[in-house]
């Protein structure tokens, strides 16, 4: 029977990377960990989550689902969320493809402007448009009053809709860029050669061959919006969307069973819309994003297009200028809306109620970036270059924090960690791993991407000489991939540093998070506080990226200079 | 089908480059192209031999001069407003079509019914040999499948010219050989235009009626393959097509349209020469001397590899220089070792002379 037993589990794994694992126990060792963290602070919390919600007391029973769905805001919280993610998703991927093709596309002046700002929403606080549209178009806002629209509401669907297509769009533009550099040009050349007209190319081949990225742009937005808490916290309104619901059934209605169960009804579409996009959508891409595009030229299109897309771009561009303008004249003015004397009066009082949560934001998020960072390039480094059992499966756990909201992991921390062995509840530890776990895969996905491209044979060379593989892991892999990792690390900490659906759940009277302070304000209408300390978050997080810009630039020009 | 002439009048093609200058790809090029005829750019990378052809298909605009595909200028026209078809070095077939539907892409474009369209489909997959293959998706093709899509997918819409950009070159060699075989059977069967750029001279003899060598932006010579290769015009043509001795040597006399030269000592007379006195170079392929044990230049042989089909020997000439010559078809009876003593012989009908 021992001997049995692995033999059959050998082949049921067909054999893959057994003796490697037996020959090189430093991986052994390494997997085992990984596999482990993933499933405890992975796993485990949505096990929990799973739990609750169809054992609230001593028996199994899908009794709070049936009395989520018998009651009709319950019920229309979930149609909602799956109405808002719609919405944004097509409104997003619209916009995201427009930039995409004129940047690659065409040669409209101010490229290289748009190109970097339209990143811009990836590294601003979550609802700080929000905060910017409550500015301009609340009850109190410059545009309803200027325009006179007393009885305009911009809370609900409408405004959610504004405020997610603006800061989720660049989602779709990263993709579709991809997609785009990625198709020879050859393809329309020869379309172009053999009669076609412009249009006729688009429409034969450039569209066609975008399908499978607009449907992961799509699908990949619709996640985002899913899992969007703040926005909707803040200016939702009377529109409830699940998210919120799951965290207020959660934290303030004290019904924790029926939270978890709007929970995991909220992580079925998200993990759905996510399994579609990696294991269909991208099996049926055309063209393969390797991130080195192919050679760029341009075709001609007509002035008429040329300076429509231009238009456009400037315009959303602009859009995005307004809401940051208006933040910063929102931190200067006394009464938002009703005296706008300049005063500094917002930045004493946010220092006084915001240094503590400043401090803590930034300890917890310094903490967590480099321990993510190299967590990441492991996990990359060994989903690469070995050979083991179980590698999809950990492949699949590693990216799961993509598709699971951050209300569900939050719900799932605050259940998993509250009690002996691993009573974390109100540490920094366990907002610490909460970050590690969340930002890992965009680690992951950038150390696989820049992997990928480095030759094999480079890593066989070093071991080839005798050094070990966690040598060669750190002397050899871990430098031809700094700029990857740099740029993972900026990513964990722009992302710890803005995240707040998870956190919110997290933070304590000792270890606050300067996003969760700052969602208190708005909600308390301290509009000049919160337009404060958002900055504040803008400035660290800005610096952040140019210290990255400074590193990954030095380490390239060196490249090139050698 | 109806061939056209292409004709190039001072073509020129300026790149801005990076720090203000400027690259003259293409410069100030003359060329006709009869009907029927064709022409192969051949040349070093960066030789503008691309660019041209880019122009000629409208992806790239000339800086300056005209481009006429029979007696019509369309420098300035749209690359779909023009009738050439490209096979692309990349094939450029659309993944997310059928072989058919690659192949019939372009008669979209023209005046063509769908029963019509179809039947030409069908008869150009038939002369490149792809039949049964037309519901495939390129991507289930081999190599030499999808390069023969791509050229019925360039031939299906009977254009005026046929612009080839190194079709051949992510083909393995054997396939290389046999599939530059059969895009000149193709082209002369249906007796079309067709330009073809290669880095490749094999490629070029093979395939050609005449051959533009290129270098630098402009052309260095335009002959058929044996012009090109037995009277090179320049020593930049001579040296880039196949192997190649420079002797030095002295003109004694002119004797007709040849010339007397002597060199080592020893007088050669040249068949056929250019208007040249004193120094000059005397251009002699590997193929066109031999090594005598009696009489000639005397050398030292310094290596000689045996190839199978032939040997390729290393000789020193009494001024230090080193030439290389063949012996085609060697037996082990005439093997010369390094270090032996013999003697050069010049097949005065394959030499060539040219200016120092």
């Amino acid at each position: 029977m021992a001997m049995a037993q692995p033999r059959r589990r050998r082949s049921r794994l067909g054999g893959v990377g057994w003796w490697q694992l037996k020959q090189d126990p430093i991986l052994l060792l390494t997997v085992l960990l990984v596999g482990a963290a993933l499933l405890l602070f992975i796993v485990y919390p949505l096990v929990r989550v799973f739990l609750l919600s169809i054992k609230p007391g001593d028996k199994f029973t899908v009794d709070i689902y049936r009395q989520v769905l018998n009651s009709w805001w319950l019920r229309q919280s979930f149609y909602n969320s799956l109405l808002l993610g719609t919405l944004t998703a097509t409104f997003s991927t619209i916009v995201g493809f427009i930039f995409a093709f004129a940047l690659n596309r065409t040669d409209i002046p101010l490229k290289g402007v748009f190109g970097q700002m339209v990143q811009l929403p990836m590294i601003s606080p979550p609802f700080m448009f929000t905060l910017s549209v409550i500015l301009l178009l609340g009850r109190n806002g410059i545009v309803t009053k200027a325009l006179g629209l007393g009885n305009f509401n911009i809370y609900g669907l409408n405004g959610l809709v504004l405020v997610q297509t603006i800061s989720m769009f660049p989602i779709a533009f990263n993709t579709l860029n991809g997609v785009l550099q990625a198709i020879n040009p050859d393809l329309e050349e020869g379309a172009l050669d053999l009669g076609a007209s412009r249009w006729a190319v688009f429409r034969n081949i450039t569209l066609p061959l975008s399908v499978p990225g607009l449907a992961s742009a799509w699908l990949l937005v619709f996640v985002n919006s899913l899992a969007d808490f703040a926005n909707p916290m803040v200016l939702g309104g009377t529109f409830d969307v699940l998210s919120v619901q799951a965290y207020l059934q959660f934290t303030g209605m004290f019904n924790a069973p029926r939270g978890t169960a709007l929970a995991v009804m909220l992580l079925l579409p998200a993990m759905t819309a996510f399994m579609v996009q990696r294991y269909w959508v991208a099996r049926k891409s055309y063209v393969t994003v390797t991130g080195k595009p192919s050679s760029h030229r341009i075709l001609k299109v007509s002035p008429w297009l040329r300076w429509g897309l231009f238009a456009a771009c400037s315009l959303i561009i602009l859009v995005i200028l307004a809401f940051y303008g208006t933040v910063i004249a929102g931190a200067f003015v006394k009464t938002w809306g009703v005296d706008f004397t300049f005063t500094l009066e917002h930045w004493r009082y946010a220092w006084d109620v915001g240094l503590d949560s400043i401090k803590s934001t930034l300890t917890l998020a310094a903490i967590a970036t480099p321990v993510t960072g190299i967590f990441a390039m492991i996990v990359a480094f060994i989903l690469v270059r070995k050979q083991f059992p179980g590698k999809k499966i950990l492949a699949f756990v590693s990216m799961l924090a993509f598709a699971v909201p951050g209300t569900v992991v939050g719900i799932g921390y605050i259940l998993a960690f509250n009690e002996p062995p691993l009573l974390l509840s109100g540490t920094a530890l366990i907002i610490v791993l909460c970050f590690v776990f969340r930002e890992m895969p965009v680690g992951i996905e950038s150390g696989v991407a820049s992997l990928m491209q480095i030759d094999k044979s480079i890593e066989e060379a070093s071991t080839n000489l005798g050094a070990s593989s966690s040598y060669t892991f750190a002397k050899i892999t871990l430098p031809l991939i700094k700029p990857a990792f740099l740029s993972g690390l900026f990513f964990a900490f722009a992302r710890s540093m803005t995240a707040v659906s998870a956190i919110i759940f997290l933070v304590s009277a000792r270890w606050h998070h300067l996003t969760v302070l700052i969602l208190s304000q708005t909600e308390i209408m301290r509009l000049g506080a919160a337009s404060v300390l958002s900055l504040i978050l803008i400035i660290i997080v800005l610096g952040a990226f140019a210290l990255m810009r400074l590193a990954v630039g030095d380490t390239i020009n060196r490249q090139l200079a050698k | 089908m109806c061939a056209q002439k292409v004709e190039l009048r001072q073509l020129v093609k300026i790149f801005p480059a990076p720090g203000g200058t400027e690259v003259r790809a293409v410069d100030e090029i003359d060329l006709v192209i009869e009907p029927g005829e064709m022409v192969t750019f051949l040349g070093p990378s960066g030789c503008g031999k691309t660019t041209t052809l880019r122009m000629v298909a409208g992806f790239e605009m000339p800086t300056s001069g005209h481009i006429f595909i029979g007696n019509e200028d369309v420098s300035n026209k749209a690359p779909n407003e023009r009738d050439t078809a490209m096979v692309f070095q990349s094939y450029a077939l659309f993944p997310h079509m059928t072989v058919e539907e690659n192949v019939g892409y372009g008669l979209r474009f023209r005046k063509v019914s769908k029963q019509q369209a179809k039947e030409r489909v069908e008869r150009i997959m038939e002369l490149v040999g792809l039949q049964g293959l037309g519901k495939r998706a390129p991507g289930q093709l081999s190599g030499g499948q999808q390069q023969r899509v791509a050229l019925a997918r360039a031939l299906v819409v009977e254009p005026q010219v046929l612009l080839f950009d190194e079709p051949l070159s992510n083909l393995d060699a054997k396939l290389r050989e046999y599939m530059r075989e059969e895009i000149r059977r193709v082209q002369q069967e249906l007796g079309i235009t067709a330009i073809y750029v290669t880095h490749d001279q094999s490629e070029a003899m093979a395939l050609s009626d005449r051959i533009v060598v290129m270098n630098a932006g402009r052309i260095e010579q335009v002959g058929t393959p044996q012009e090109i290769y037995l009277r090179p015009a320049t020593r930049f043509v001579a040296d880039f097509i196949g192997k190649v001795n420079f002797l030095p040597c002295e003109v004694v006399s002119r004797q007709g349209s040849g010339a007397l030269v002597e060199a080592f000592g020893r007088q050669i007379a040249v068949a056929d020469a250019p208007e040249l006195s004193g120094k000059a170079s005397l251009v002699v392929r590997p193929e066109a001397m031999f090594l005598d044990k009696g009489e000639g230049i005397p050398v030292t042989v310094v290596s000689s590899v045996y190839l199978g089909s032939a040997m390729e020997i290393r000789v020193e000439l009494p001024n230090g220089d080193q030439v290389t010559v063949y012996k085609s078809n060697p037996n082990l009876q005439e093997v010369f070792a390094a270090g032996e003593q013999a003697f050069l012989q010049l097949d005065s009908h394959a030499v060539h002379l040219l200016p120092n």
